[in-house]
């Protein structure tokens, strides 16, 4: 009978407790749990429930950071119903907690940075219409800040709190634009436009490395989800040839320009109008993961938040969901991350 | 596909775990109804871990009906002006389990 020794030149690792570093392909026996563990890399993306955000769902928050330090802030929920949020939450990976509040409460803004220096730009106030405000996080309070040349909601944005970028979006007009501005910490100024005008755009990477992808166009029935994927390179916008595979607006991102994902989001009219479908970038081509979301959600934040290894999806929009802005947060795993799996023998 | 229904409060992080996602897929429903395929051994040890009530697919049905009735009822009462706030034009539509 061929054995493990035989077959690999090790014996099977008898410890009391898990390694802290395992390598792949290691193989050890957990004489505690009396289980058999392999280090293994995952081979597609998995999504997992989170923490649930304490304040209740909301849609169309700004978030910042990564997986494990997320900030979350202002957003619309719970709907039906008047809420303009102004609450701010950070995630620690396994729970929010509430800090000070946004100053201007409103949601389908933009955001960008991380959990403890982040911008939150434009958006939208019912019933007031498109914002134009800014507000800087320094890790315990916002500051007001120069506001945006003019009021815009739903446009995609990334980068860092002193080097950020806001593209396309909803003007007060509620058609849409291909306007985009770079912030620098202090002030905005115009870049260059994308080359298709989109709202409810997604935004990914850096002030000079950027991704805006999908969104909506025209804003009026039927419309067009756009599959169109535009990168920034600091100086202008380039139509990349490479096209989602579902074309929707309002969807989540993680990632950089080099390597993101696009979870979520909405792409038709009536019960199919919100999706769970989870695609992967690479520089040059979108993937379908196998799997997507748990929960249907659109209107999810249009900066990124985390990588394509450590993604997390926050709030969003899922009419007649219960609730309908879900509470509940998602937390992304990406092909090729290593993982510990106990061996089943029957 | 063929699946089965339970109903269980989702309490946050480790409720579905990414162990239990690359096994099977879990979705999730109005009244806190999740769907799992059948004649899984793992999704119906989630069940399980999960404390959930297995449902009949016509109960499941029923208590995401009720959901969607309740919603639809919220949106009517809306002022007009406000269901045509970005977001809030669409009335929730029914949802067909399947």
């Amino acid at each position: 009978m061929a054995t493990y020794y035989g077959t690999y030149g090790q014996k099977v690792q008898y410890l009391a407790s898990d390694p802290s570093d395992p390598q792949v392909g290691q193989v050890w026996y957990n004489s505690t749990s009396a289980t058999l563990k392999v280090r293994s890399v995952t081979t597609s993306g998995t999504w997992a429930t989170g923490g649930n955000l304490s304040n209740g769902g909301r849609y169309g928050m700004g978030v910042a950071g990564t997986q494990t330090a997320t900030l979350g802030f202002a957003g619309y929920g719970p709907v039906p119903g008047t809420t303009n949020s102004n609450k701010t939450e950070s995630y620690n990976g396994t729970s929010w907690t509430n800090l000070n509040n946004f100053n201007s409460a409103r949601y389908l803004l933009g955001s960008f940075g991380t959990q403890t220096a982040a911008i939150g730009a434009g958006g939208y106030f019912y019933p007031g219409g498109a914002q134009s405000a800014t507000e800087s996080w320094n890790g315990s309070s916002w500051t007001t800040v120069n506001a945006l040349p003019t009021g815009r909601y739903n446009g995609g944005s990334a980068g860092t709190q002193t080097a950020g970028i806001y593209s396309g979006g909803n003007p007060p007009s509620n058609l849409v634009t291909n306007s985009s501005q770079l912030y620098d910490g202090t002030n905005w100024t115009n870049a260059s436009n994308l080359n298709v005008s989109r709202g409810e755009v997604s935004g990914a990477g850096t002030q000079t490395a950027s991704l805006a992808i999908g969104g909506y166009n025209p804003p009026t029935s039927p419309g067009t989800y756009i599959t169109t994927t535009e990168s920034y390179n600091g100086t202008s916008w380039t139509t990349l040839p490479a096209t989602l595979n579902t074309g929707r607006g309002s969807a989540g991102t993680s990632g950089d320009q080099t390597s993101a994902i696009i979870f979520g989001g909405g792409n038709a009219g009536g019960p199919t109008a919100f999706l769970t479908a989870t695609e992967i970038w690479n520089g040059s081509t979108w993937t379908s993961n196998p799997t997507g979301l748990i929960q249907k959600r659109s209107n999810l934040p249009k900066g990124p938040a985390g990588t394509t290894s450590a993604g997390i999806a926050v709030g969003g929009y899922n009419p007649p969901s219960s609730p309908i802005t879900p509470a509940t947060t998602e937390e992304w795993t990406g092909p090729g991350v290593g993982q510990t799996k106990t061996v089943t023998v029957s | 596909m063929a699946y089965k229904y339970c109903v269980a409060e989702c309490w946050g992080k480790g409720f579905i775990t990414h162990s239990d996602s690359s096994k099977y897929q879990v979705s999730g429903f109005p009244g806190n109804v999740w769907q799992i395929p059948a004649n899984n051994q793992d999704a119906n040890l989630w069940v399980n871990k999960v404390a959930g009530s297995w449902k009949t697919k016509a109960e499941a049905q029923a208590i995401v009906d009720v959901e969607v009735t309740a919603a639809q009822a919220a949106w009517d009462a809306l002022p007009d002006e406000q269901k045509q706030q970005p977001f809030n034009r669409q009335r929730p539509t029914a949802i067909v389990l399947e």
